[in-house]
């Protein structure tokens, strides 16, 4: 088939774009002048020392040199030409050929703030000319987290940054958002490594959202980034900085930039090292045996329910059983206490990280390799994540015009997870404190839970329980680990290659192709005798399609994700200078296409085998299934900056994207944005204010768009992914499969657009501090949300629609302060975030308050209860009741019960509105908001001084104005079940004699409701934490000259996570179960 | 090489990329999903397309059912509040204790019902518009139809009974979003859409189906049910119209009889017999042995699970495990104190109904486990019967007695139902026939309700009768009424006539009346 070669595909601006490759193409611009040697020696503006690898460059070529140990050079160049000076990330200072042929500079060796080179968008700007609003971090304070992926090196330094951490399992996601929550689900900012936008399969929304959240396995792909390689990070946090990523932009955009080769420089190879041990910082607080057989006798006794029926203390042998009757030979209390999680947790796990990183360059040619080992061995045993990546980029010159590039990035990582349904974390404590761990009689060393009574068979699964019915043993952790594996192995790239022609000086076309593939294949094995650790033991032949009696079928599992996402862009960027007018424009068209492939199988194996384990699997005996998503987008981009003299700058960016998300004519939107900056500094009136050394005004407004909250095919009323079936027929029936179509298409389903204004300033003052002031206004309009329709609709699925609007405002401020006293260097930087969260619109107004959305409150607010007290006596409660009734429990408290407030009536008839005429009824209508979970500010800083080879930096961050339902304390104090055990706060539970006010009475089967979702469990999860603290000593130069190899060494302690501020009564208020690690770590950093 | 031709081919290759990504077609991704525009073009996709609606009756009878689960069942809804079966421990379906609109288990019944009802709109949309051609095989076509009329009804029944007037009627195929929203019912709506769609079913559907078929909606299953629903209106609003129009209906069921053995009724093995009219089709799941689980939520009626509940025990009490307790989720269910007593000592039904197990000290409900199929992970896979024919006939007694018709006529019905018991013992005497000379309406009516009460205990029939009597006024409802176990702990109020329309539903439809009372 021939395709069309048509221009009328295309938009206006490609037209133009392509009559600009003509126009360049034939315009020769040929460089005749005569050349002369230059020479000359750099060095330090402050300390005098000749500066080495300063990096001289013939403006306008690709001529360059760099000094030598004595700070010399010498380079020809054109007379009346420009040399450009560079060292390390500093402004290039440009001077003038002078007609003798010596030029002598001095440069400074640090860089200055604002001088510093900031990755945006398609390009790069100095930090100086930004218009936008863009956080930027450097390699040196991303080296300081341990992460294996670069998110959490963002915590708490960057403002309008939020990372939670995903507590201490080193491969779990942590949650990232930028100023604000936009959207009710799918606010993930979008990644772009090295100008690569990733794409996930199964991120965002997807078509089966019942399976495919597990298909896309718990690992985080963005360990594919090891953060050592990283150059900067700067995210795009505006309208004007993210809108040339239109249409994925309105999460905000994270622009991850890895090292590279420099220019003319020889090689270098750095070393770094690090080890180091991490522990839990906090464990729960339960009941011993003799603690905990009491409580349960008490509680049980305190229920009306069981006197009437069966005898005390303990009821009937199927209930509590005899293990609680002191008079019985089964009785339990006095047995040891056995402490579940000293038991999974894994003493001196150690984390270990190797990099080695070998760079330089050649006039033509740049180059960069490094490769890494991460091994971090999680603080609970059996889980374990290792990496090893390896990354190469390296670009060429060809002729003088063109220039070609490769990048690649390869990584392997295995992750240990224990099999089954194993209690992983802490949360382990709710065994019951008798239920022993070891046993030596049994072959793996660890007590089962129950007596096997005959041989398993097909046919027959024989045992009996070792403690009464109620008294659900929990899953033996270790002895699941002996008999069961979940392995998962990432194997990912991700790689690219362009081609870029310098016709003119300022004009690149650039043409790229990139791609990416996250391949994580999941393998889970579960042997024969793994049943008799779990606590709902199955007969495990049922696994087998065809048992054998005799045998030993294990249970084997294989889930196989891929993503491939490619692709195609052409970049075309120029730049001109006019006399004092600087002008940018860049334009780019791309195509991104994207695959999701899942293929998973279960079956059984005989053999316990590792090595044969995946062969010869017997699939036919359970599930397989298989996913494939697809997906194509395509956008144009145009964007003009123009600055007159750094003093006044106006930037425009369109960016028009069709996605296939959409119905064909609804496919395409249009992104707009525009920003001006005001150099006020550069004004004459500010001259008499000479402690302003810079201070730039900048205001920017867009629109920016997501399509991540939709599946796709919205519009087309489609079958359901699980077919319903049915039996029929007589004798042995037969299973029918069915079908059914369980949405509601929705062909106007569209974009959903981000409305975002910033104002802000950037000043440097008194030489050494510096002010980043930011205030931004988003609105989200039109957000797609798949409603939960009323059930009397039929309607199963979500129906995607354009609904609702979410307000996010704040400010940022981020503060920094560097001076050198004498030989004593300080350093201070601080940043500040304060989020304001509201939804503004929904769907007929209607609130989901329970699923934590509603009009004028926070995305995720909390909806509950509010407690009014506890009742201290029978008469308190027959004057409560004299007036109120409750409709959630029995009716009936007794003294110790709770009561709650009557805060609203019945809504009315035609109204959603809570009705703020109370009932004296306590029903679902007076929950009300109990708590908000979007933080209301969060804030880092950071301080660092140094002396001589000596450094000591300290970094702490927090977050504040936020509320959590501790659901980790609502279970460890529930006081109504049985069998599980209690945090020992239980102990002062109220009684007649301890007429405690917070914390009701214990009573078995909570009749009276106490523990309904109330604002009894809703707690400040605010925390301040010293992050890290590191000491480190840096070898003087002149010791390090006598080795003639060693060009830098660097020796250091770290800790991290050393201690944490809350009111939080949980381990962690970012963690329930699975607390993030305290680490202490050793180091080096080696450069050759 | 020149660096011009260089250049050159550098910039095609640019163009050629460009090209490549402005051609708007890449966007056109056919859909992964079959989609409903293309379905409905055989009679084998328009029989998928009705087995996903049987599939719905999943949610009502499986273990597995939607938001399933262990405790969860939907089945408590119409088994537990009766007077037939209680718990010891706390339940809100048997005590009424607690019940409000957020109770998970009426939630998911109100959904479940609702999603009945819009895919048998859905299907008897496409079934009345099929494409000329697409029905080949004869009269297949009003099978089809009358089977969609059938299902929509049954669901109708059910929201009546649990909801009363406060659940909305659905009969519309396409819906659009101003469409969402419906108001409550007024009255019997509800009821009065089922027996319009029963009317119209049973000329349409076939005497039977083919083996291969067996279970699917019968001509009989739809006069059965008519007749039901006639007797049920006719109860709450005295019509005695509507009593002769069940006569009438119950009358054209043609070639049920009452098996000779009662207990075929309940057995695995004589599933679909000629007292059955209408069953849910249990069976093994699709995917094999073993991927039933009554301990886990299987989001069910879509994921291949078609095992029925009862029968769902705590491993440790499967009778060939030697246990012998009934565990319907939630607790152990026993026979009221009520059902214990009302039986003749002797009556054969009675251990069948219930046995007495020494080892328990109780009498537990075992009538469908007696002779039951157990899958992997407890699951049963027995057929829950949904309409027999003796229920029909004492219906049938009922709307004679009070429609003014013979009270000879009715209490001969009553004996059929009896006589069938006492013969399936040789030489059996018990139960004995009724007093055929009784005239006492009033008197004859109580025998009706007493044999209802034996004959269809733990069938989950008897709450939504004594529902419909006390509202007719036939009786009063009390907590002493209910028999129960733990009698303190009964919490009836009238408001419990009705189960709440749950949150989920008024939460998110501002025009629905919320029940009152909750």
């Amino acid at each position: 088939m021939i395709k069309k070669l048509s221009l009328r595909d295309c938009p206006l601006v490609f037209k133009f774009f392509s009559l600009l490759f003509v126009v360049t193409l034939f315009s020769h611009s040929i460089f005749a002048q005569g050349n002369i040697t230059v020479t000359g020696k750099v060095i330090d503006v402050d300390t005098k020392a000749p500066l080495v690898n300063v990096s001289v460059m013939v403006k306008g070529s690709k001529n360059g040199v760099v000094t030598n140990n004595a700070g010399v050079y010498t380079i020809t160049a054109p007379t009346g030409g420009k040399l450009v000076f560079t060292y390390l990330g500093n402004t290039p200072d440009e001077e003038n050929v002078t007609a003798s042929g010596v030029l002598n500079v001095s440069l400074s060796s640090k860089p200055k703030s604002m001088d510093e080179i900031v990755v945006v968008g398609y390009g790069s700007r100095k930090k100086r000319d930004l218009v936008g609003a863009i956080s930027v971090i450097g390699s040196k304070d991303i080296e300081r987290s341990t992460a294996l992926s670069p998110e959490l090196a963002m915590q708490g330094q960057m403002a309008g940054v939020r990372v939670a951490s995903a507590g201490g399992d080193p491969s779990a996601r942590p949650t990232v958002r930028i100023r604000g929550v936009s959207t009710m689900n799918s606010a993930d900012p979008l990644y772009v490594i090295d100008g690569i936008p990733l794409a996930e399969g199964g991120a965002g929304v997807t078509v089966d959202g019942t399976n495919d959240p597990t298909l896309r396995t718990p690992i985080n792909i963005y360990t594919i980034i090891n953060p050592n390689d990283i150059e900067s990070i700067s995210v795009l946090k505006d309208a004007s900085a993210a809108a040339v990523y239109g249409v994925r932009a309105a999460n905000g955009v994270v622009l991850i930039t890895t090292k590279t080769g420099k220019r003319g420089g020889k090689l270098k190879v750095d070393f770094d090292f690090n080890h180091g041990t991490q522990i839990i910082p906090k464990t729960y607080s339960f009941l011993n045996t003799q603690q905990y057989t009491k409580f349960y006798t008490d509680a049980y006794n305190n229920s009306p329910q069981l006197l009437n029926n069966v005898p005390v203390p303990i009821g009937a042998a199927a209930d509590f059983g005899n293990v609680m009757d002191p008079t019985s030979p089964k009785y339990l209390g006095n047995s040891p206490t056995y402490d579940w999680q000293d038991a999974i947790i894994n003493r001196n796990a150690a984390i270990t990280n190797y990099n080695v990183r070998g760079s330089g360059g050649t006039e033509n040619t740049l180059y960069n390799f490094s490769a890494g080992y991460s091994k971090n061995d999680a603080p609970f045993k059996g889980i374990s994540s290792e990496r090893y990546s390896v990354s190469s980029n390296i670009t060429s010159k060809v002729g003088k015009y063109i220039e070609t590039g490769m990048n690649i990035r390869l990584i392997q990582t295995s992750n240990n997870q224990v099999g089954g349904s194993g209690t992983n974390d802490l949360s382990i404590y709710k065994a019951a404190p008798w239920q022993p761990i070891f046993d030596n009689t049994n072959p793996y060393g660890f007590a089962s839970l129950y007596n096997q009574t005959g041989p398993i068979t097909p046919g027959s699964f024989p045992f009996e329980t070792k403690y009464g019915r109620q008294f659900y043993p929990v899953a033996n952790y270790l002895g699941r680990l002996a008999t069961s594996s979940n392995t998962t192995n990432n194997q990912s790239a991700i790689g690219n290659v362009f081609v870029q022609i310098q016709p003119v000086e300022g004009l690149r076309i650039k043409g790229s192709y990139s791609g990416q593939i996250f391949n994580i294949e999941s393998k889970g094995y579960t042997d024969f005798d793994n049943w008799q650790y779990g606590e709902t033991p199955g007969n495990p032949f049922q696994l087998a399609a065809r048992p054998v009696a005799g045998t030993r079928p294990s249970a084997v599992s294989n889930n196989t994700s891929t993503t491939v996402n490619t692709i195609k862009a052409v970049n075309v960027d120029y730049t001109k200078s006019f006399g004092k007018s600087n002008l940018s424009v860049t334009l780019d068209a791309s195509q991104q296409d994207y695959t999701w492939t899942v293929k998973r199988a279960s079956g059984t194996v005989l053999t316990s085998n590792p090595d044969l384990r995946y062969f010869n699997a017997d699939l036919n005996s359970a599930g397989t299934y298989g996913l494939r998503g697809k997906y194509s987008l395509i956008g144009y981009l145009a964007r003009v900056s123009y600055n007159f003299d750094n003093k006044y700058y106006i930037e425009g960016v369109v960016r028009r994207d069709g996605s296939s998300r959409f119905a064909p004519g609804k496919q395409f939107g249009t992104f707009p944005s525009g920003a001006v900056g005001w150099r006020v500094s550069k004004e004459r009136f500010m001259d008499k204010f000479s402690f302003v050394n810079d201070l730039k005004i900048r205001g920017g407004y867009g629109v920016l768009g997501n399509e991540q909250t939709t599946a796709g095919w919205k519009y087309i009323s489609a079958a359901g992914t699980n077919p319903p079936n049915y039996n029929l027929g007589s004798g042995s029936q037969n299973n029918n499969l069915g079908i059914s179509f369980p949405n509601a298409a929705n062909t106007d389903l569209t974009w959903e657009k981000l409305y975002s204004a910033n104002i802000g300033f950037d000043a440097v003052l008194f030489n050494d501090f510096s002010v980043t002031f930011d205030y931004y206004h988003k609105t989200t309009k039109g957000i797609i949300q798949s409603v939960a329709l009323p059930p009397s609709s039929g309607i199963q699925s979500g129906y995607d629609v354009n609904i609702a609007s979410v307000l996010n405002r704040g400010i940022e401020l981020q503060l920094g302060y560097n001076k050198k006293i004498g030989e004593v260097g300080l350093s201070f930087s601080s940043n500040l975030t304060t989020v304001h969260n509201e939804v503004t619109a929904l769907l007929n107004n209607l609130s989901n308050r329970g699923g934590g959305i509603a009009i004028g409150k926070p995305i995720g607010y909390l909806f509950g209860y509010k407690v009014g007290g506890i009742f201290q006596s029978q008469a308190e409660i027959d004057a409560w009741k004299l007036k109120n009734t409750d409709r959630i429990g029995n009716g009936d408290p007794k003294p110790g019960d709770m009561y709650f407030q009557d805060l609203y009536g019945a809504t009315k008839t035609g109204s959603t509105e809570q009705n703020g005429v109370t009932d004296s009824i306590i029903n679902g209508f007076d929950q009300t908001d109990i708590g908000k979970t979007i933080p209301g500010f969060f804030y880092g800083f950071s301080m660092g001084a140094d002396y001589k080879g000596f450094d000591i930096s300290a970094f702490f961050q927090g977050v504040g104005d936020v509320q959590k339902f501790n659901g980790t304390r609502a279970a460890g104090e529930q006081m109504s079940g049985f069998g599980r055990n209690q945090w020992t706060s239980v102990l002062n539970a109220w009684t007649p004699t301890n007429k405690s006010t917070t914390m009701p009475r214990a009573v078995y089967q909570d009749l009276n409701s106490n523990n309904r979702f109330s604002d009894r469990f809703v707690e400040s999860a605010s925390f301040f934490r010293l992050q890290n603290v590191t000491v480190g000593y840096t070898f003087p130069k002149k010791i390090l000259e006598k080795t003639n190899v060693l060009q830098n060494l660097r020796l250091f302690v770290t800790g991290i996570n050393l201690f944490t501020i809350t009111k939080y009564t949980g381990l962690d208020p970012e963690n329930d179960n699975y607390p993030s690690t305290r680490q202490f770590l050793v180091g080096a950093k080696v450069s050759f | 090489m020149k660096k011009t031709n260089l250049i050159k081919i550098v910039f095609f290759f640019l163009i050629a990329f460009i090209f490549e990504a402005c051609n708007k077609k890449n966007l056109d991704i056919t859909s992964p999903q079959i989609t409903e525009g293309s379905f409905f073009t055989s009679e084998a996709e328009y029989r998928m397309a009705i087995v996903g609606v049987y599939a719905t009756l999943t949610d009502y009878f499986s273990s597995a059912s939607i938001g399933g689960a262990n405790n969860t069942s939907q089945t408590k809804i119409w088994t537990l509040p009766g007077d037939d079966i209680a718990m010891a421990d706390n339940s809100p379906f048997d005590n009424f204790q607690n019940m409000n609109p957020g109770n998970g288990d009426v939630s998911n019944f109100f959904r479940s019902s609702y999603v009945m009802l819009n895919r048998a709109n859905k299907v008897l949309f496409n079934v009345r518009n099929a494409k000329p051609g697409v029905f080949n095989t004869p009269n297949l076509q009003k099978h089809n139809e009358g089977e969609m009329l059938f299902l929509r009804a049954y669901g109708h029944y059910m929201l009546w009974n649990v909801f009363g007037m406060y659940a909305p009627l659905d009969t519309l195929t396409n819906k659009s979003l101003d469409q969402l929203n419906p108001s409550s019912s007024t009255g019997t709506q509800l009821l009065d859409q089922a027996i319009r769609d029963l009317t119209l079913a049973g000329p349409l559907l076939p005497a039977s189906w083919d083996n291969a078929n067996t279970g699917r909606v019968t001509a009989n299953a739809a006069y059965g049910l008519l007749g039901k629903c006639l007797v049920f209106r006719a109860t709450v609003s005295n019509t005695a119209a509507d009593y002769t129009a069940a006569i009438t209906a119950i009358d054209k069921i043609s070639g049920r009889i009452l098996v000779p053995n009662f207990a075929d009724n309940f057995n695995f093995e004589k599933e679909n017999n000629p007292e059955s009219l209408f069953e849910f089709q249990a069976g093994a799941p699709l995917r094999g042995p073993g991927q039933t689980n009554v301990w886990l939520a299987n989001d069910a009626a879509d994921i291949g699970v078609s095992s029925a509940y009862w029968g769902s025990f705590g491993f440790w009490d499967l009778p060939n495990a030697g246990g012998n307790n009934s565990w319907m989720g939630g607790g152990w269910w026993f026979p009221t104190d009520k059902l214990k007593n009302i039986f003749a000592a002797t009556d054969p039904r009675k251990e069948l109904t219930f046995g007495n197990y020494a080892a328990w000290g109780t009498p537990s409900i075992k009538k469908y486990i007696s002779a039951n199929r157990n899958d992997a992970h407890n699951a049963s896979v027995n057929n829950p019967r949904i309409l027999r024919y003796a229920d029909v006939i004492l219906l049938k007694a009922e709307a004679v007695l009070n429609s003014g018709g013979s009270t000879s006529t009715a209490i001969d019905l009553i004996n059929q139902v009896r006589e069938r018991a006492r013969k399936m013992v040789t030489g059996g005497t018990v139960p004995l026939a009724l007093n055929a000379a009784e005239t006492n309406r009033t008197t004859i009516m109580q025998w009706i309700m007493d044999e209802r009460l034996m004959e269809l205990a733990a069938e989950g029939q008897r709450w939504f009768d004594i529902r419909r009597w006390s509202i007719g006024g036939k009786l009063t409802l009390n907590n002493a009424f209910f028999s129960a176990i733990n009698s303190a702990q009964m919490r009836f109020e009238t408001k419990n006539l009705n189960f709440p329309i749950p949150f989920s539903e008024t939460d998110r439809n501002v025009n629905i009346t919320p029940t009152p009372g909750f």
